[in-house]
């Protein structure tokens, strides 16, 4: 055995001298001395109290005596009431009838409750929102509220210094809240309540009290999660904030925009109910299909069958592009019965009444054909108050007249969501200017007794920015004489928009129907250049050329019209419906129903004149009830869109023959309008 | 280097050891858990002194109340309670009302303080019993807490342990009691041929298994 030495590190002085601390580096003396130290002086100790070890020592020491404890049953004690709460009998679980406020609603519950400790809460069987007693995962999970250790226990006042609170008796804060009442009762001092949402009628009443006595008082009602936002929207739709109740067991698609319907939003136990009952087994053709667009992952993007993942600043947009789908599909079909293609132009009709055939033009919007070479002259020999104003004015109402009867060309659908985007922004005041510029750009229009057809085919071919420019320039006004239209101008002026467009429809009804076929008549006859001008005064006077044109559908007899006949049944169509508008009788019954997308293309393909105007009012109020509650601001608005529910428990059937009950009409969508599937629920 | 040898005395240690420490130290340890433990509260024969002289005797026994006057929840329950105080009042605030027996009761009553009574027939935590059950099988009070009409201060009658338990739970028959006998009736012989049918004509099925009590 060898006994070794211990190694010795040998001081290097040959290389850099290396340092391990700037204390080191600066060769401070104190610190010198504690560098052969691993740790600094007690830092392996804690400064005070009880060291690891010592801990150590004593817990073992205390866990193995604890199971002497053991050894010896306890004494037990047998501890009843003095005073006995009634019905109770310890052990058993009690059960009450009760409710709950969550976010200002009240919910009807059945508590359970043992020895006088609530501790599970269930939706009442009995109360409609429960749907056979399922209950809301937050007023379920709200009875641990009584149990929170942070609740506060007492009153609590800041102190004098006011740097802290401190704990009161009742008594003490109740002799505060009096001298405080007291003190700002004197000198008539604003404050401010703010209570959560409640529906107390007694707490209503203590506040009307509070507010008799005080007037400066203000009185705040917020919730961080409530229906309020759904409250509002139904108060812009029906004038009264009432609560929303999504009959989803009807919907047969159900599209969610940024909503949880199923987790958060309304009544989410009925809704469940309502969805699950709507995808039962036994008949999968009739299973409801859920369309889930949402900023996050909610339980209704999960069980939805498609989800979206958008930004939450996204889903406003999304609800413009869904919202203009209808109403483009249905410009579309209508562009294809018009004229064999989805995509060309179905103002061939308002051509030929502005235009003529080449090289001629139609003076007076129909009121008569004339040439190349027959201007001036001619056409003031021909019309009948010459360049007159009288002249003028038949003109632009013969005008007017067309363009007011044809639905379509009155309003373009799919402008009208680009009008509401720009109607809610700053670009309003600019765009008020709209009107005046359309009058000014149809001025020459109005007075084309000597003006050839040009004209009206520039404004034709730039139809859309025209009609993009009425809508705006209709709800700018409104905006601007918002005081006097109430307090939703957007709602009023749609209304007088669609109320034009039905007079339109009257008018034509009375005297436009006849001729406008017979002007439209395909066959060559508007073609013909056969210039016999009619001297009578019926509106469509031009259209009686000859008397050649075949006497087209006639109103209940549409199906007189050829397929070929595109111009031609299409009118017969048009006013066919508005004469069902005057038929007490099916035919008015028809009218209530607006159709399937699809049934309304049928109609037109076959020149049914049954096709009602109602069809077109559905779209159009669809349009507007979407962006009319639909803010572009991108924010998320749970369950805004109140109007557009899936059933505002409004008869449905009382739609346009109201036609101020607008959202009401709405809730006709998801019954009878589809794409391809059939019943669509627009949900936000 | 020489290898280490223990010391000649070491090999007194450990006896010595034994003898005069872990023997004195184990006979201390064994006599202070007989002296310390013995679970007198849950055998037979443990009487401990209640706060209230309540005696069964005069009122169950000579006065003929119905046990389940007091112990009401008892048909409804698992457990049958010792009553809330003001059931005592209902009487004895126009009888006895100045009895000194009676001083805890009435202060009890002033003050809203409950009385602490002592447990007598306890269970381990262990065992799950349900006094309802065994009402509705009409199996009497007698057969568990005994003539407690006789009892001046309520005593442990009966062991309560498993085999008592399962006794009975493997023939209930001569137990159960027909529908014209009350489960309070103290004097009954049961019928040693009586099948395991309930009052109600229902055959009762008690659990024999582990987790019909230890649940």
């Amino acid at each position: 055995m060898s006994k070794r030495s211990p190694y010795v590190f040998a001081e290097d002085r040959s290389g850099q001298k290396l340092w391990r601390s700037l204390a080191e580096l600066e060769q401070k003396p104190e610190l010198i001395a504690q560098l052969p130290a691993e740790f600094p002086p007690n830092i392996t100790e804690p400064p005070d109290g009880m060291s690891r070890r010592t801990f150590f020592n004593l817990m073992g020491a205390s866990a193995a005596l604890a199971g002497l404890a053991a050894c010896r049953s306890p004494d037990e004690k047998i501890v009843p009431y003095a005073q006995a709460p009634e019905e109770q009998i310890p052990g058993a679980a009690l059960y009450y009838a009760t409710a709950t406020t969550f976010g200002g609603t009240a919910i009807g519950l059945i508590v359970e409750s043992h020895d006088g400790r609530p501790t599970k809460l269930e939706g009442n069987p009995a109360h409609p929102d429960s749907a056979g007693g399922g209950l809301v995962p937050w007023v379920q999970a709200s009875v641990l509220d009584l149990y929170d250790p942070d609740r506060s226990q007492q009153p609590r006042q800041k102190s004098a210094t006011g740097d802290k609170f401190e704990d009161r008796t009742w008594s003490q804060a109740t002799d505060a809240l009096k001298a405080l009442g007291q003190k700002l009762r004197g000198q008539g001092a604003r404050f401010v309540v703010l209570t959560g949402g409640h529906r107390s009628p007694t707490l209503q009443a203590q506040l009307d009290a509070l507010k008799a006595a005080m007037p400066g008082v203000r009185i705040v009602r917020w919730e961080p999660v409530s229906r309020d936002a759904q409250r509002e929207g139904a108060r812009i739709a029906f004038g009264k904030p009432f609560e929303t109740v999504l009959d989803v067991a009807k919907a047969k698609v159900i599209v969610t925009l940024d909503a949880d319907i199923l987790g958060t939003d309304g009544s989410v136990v009925k809704q469940s109910r309502g969805f699950a009952d709507g995808r039962s087994l036994e008949d999968p053709a009739a299973m409801n299909r859920l369309y889930a667009i949402e900023s996050t992952f909610s339980v209704t993007g999960s069980a939805a069958d498609h989800r979206l993942r958008l930004k939450s600043r996204d889903v406003s947009a999304f609800a413009f592009a869904l919202a203009a789908v209808p109403p483009l599909l249905l410009f579309f079909c209508y562009q294809h019965a018009a004229t064999g293609s989805a995509f060309a132009s179905a103002q061939q009709r308002y051509y030929a009444l502005s235009d003529g055939p080449p090289d001629c033009f139609r003076y007076g919007f129909g009121a008569g054909i004339g040439c190349r070479g027959e201007h001036g002259e001619f056409v003031a020999h021909n019309l009948a108050g010459g360049y007159g104003l009288v002249a003028a004015l038949g003109t632009t109402g013969r005008r007017m007249l067309h363009h007011v009867a044809d639905v379509l060309n009155f309003a373009p659908l799919a402008a009208l969501p680009l009008a509401a985007l720009l109607a809610r922004g700053r670009l309003i005041r600019i765009l008020a200017l709209a009107v005046a510029a359309q009058i000014a750009a149809y001025a020459p229009f109005y007075f084309d007794g000597s003006y050839p057809g040009g004209g009206a085919r520039m404004f034709a071919d730039a139809l859309p920015l025209e009609h993009v420019l009425t809508v705006v320039g209709l709800v700018a006004l409104a905006h601007r004489f918002r005081r006097r239209l109430g307090p939703d101008p957007f709602a009023r002026a749609t209304a007088i928009t669609f109320a034009l467009a039905l007079a339109g429809f009257a008018v034509g009804r009375l005297g436009l129907a006849d001729c406008a076929t017979e002007l439209a008549d395909g066959n060559g006859h508007l073609f013909g250049l056969t210039v016999a001008p009619h001297r009578d005064r019926h509106p469509c006077a031009g259209g009686h050329v000859g008397h050649q044109g075949r006497e087209l559908g006639r109103p209940g007899d549409g199906g007189a019209a050829k397929l070929g006949d595109h111009i031609a049944w299409l009118n017969a169509r048009l006013f066919g419906g508005a004469t069902r508008l005057h038929r007490a009788d099916q035919g008015a019954h028809r009218f209530f129903h607006a159709k399937r997308l699809g049934q309304v293309r049928r109609d037109l393909l076959d020149g049914d004149p049954q096709t009602p105007s109602a069809d077109f009012s559905v779209f159009q109020q669809l349009a507007f009830d979407l962006h009319r509650h639909i803010n572009g601001n991108g924010k998320r608005q749970p369950l805004i869109t109140t109007a557009v529910a899936v059933d505002l428990r409004v008869d449905a059937n009382h739609f346009t023959a109201h036609i101020e009950q607008w959202a009401t009409g709405v809730a006709r969508i998801d019954r009878n309008i589809g794409l391809q599937k059939g019943n669509i629920a627009f949900v936000r | 280097m020489a290898r280490y040898l223990f010391p000649r005395w070491s090999n007194k240690v450990l006896p010595i050891l034994i003898f005069w420490v872990l023997g004195p130290l184990g006979t201390a340890g064994i006599a202070a858990a007989v002296y310390y433990t013995p679970n007198d509260n849950i055998n037979v024969g443990y009487r401990p002194k209640q706060p209230v002289p309540y005696s069964h005797k005069l009122h169950a026994g000579e006065m003929g109340m119905d046990c389940r006057y007091c112990h009401s929840p008892v048909e409804r329950g698992a457990m049958a309670t010792v009553p809330p105080t003001q059931v005592c009042m209902n009487c004895h605030s126009k009888v006895r009302t100045d009895s000194v027996k009676l001083l805890a009761v009435r202060d009890s009553n002033g003050n809203g303080m409950p009385i602490q009574w002592r447990r007598v027939h306890n269970l381990p935590d262990y065992v799950y019993f349900d006094h309802s059950a065994h009402m509705a099988a009409k199996v009497g009070c007698v057969e568990c807490h005994g003539r407690i009409d006789q009892e001046e201060v309520v005593e442990q009658k009966k062991s309560l342990s498993m085999v008592f338990c399962l006794e009975c739970h493997r023939d209930p028959g001569p137990h159960l009691r027909p529908a014209d006998v009350s489960v309070t009736d103290m004097e009954w012989t049961p019928d040693p041929k009586h099948g395991p049918v309930a009052a109600n004509g229902r055959t009762v099925y008690p659990p024999t298994h582990c987790s019909g009590c230890h649940r």
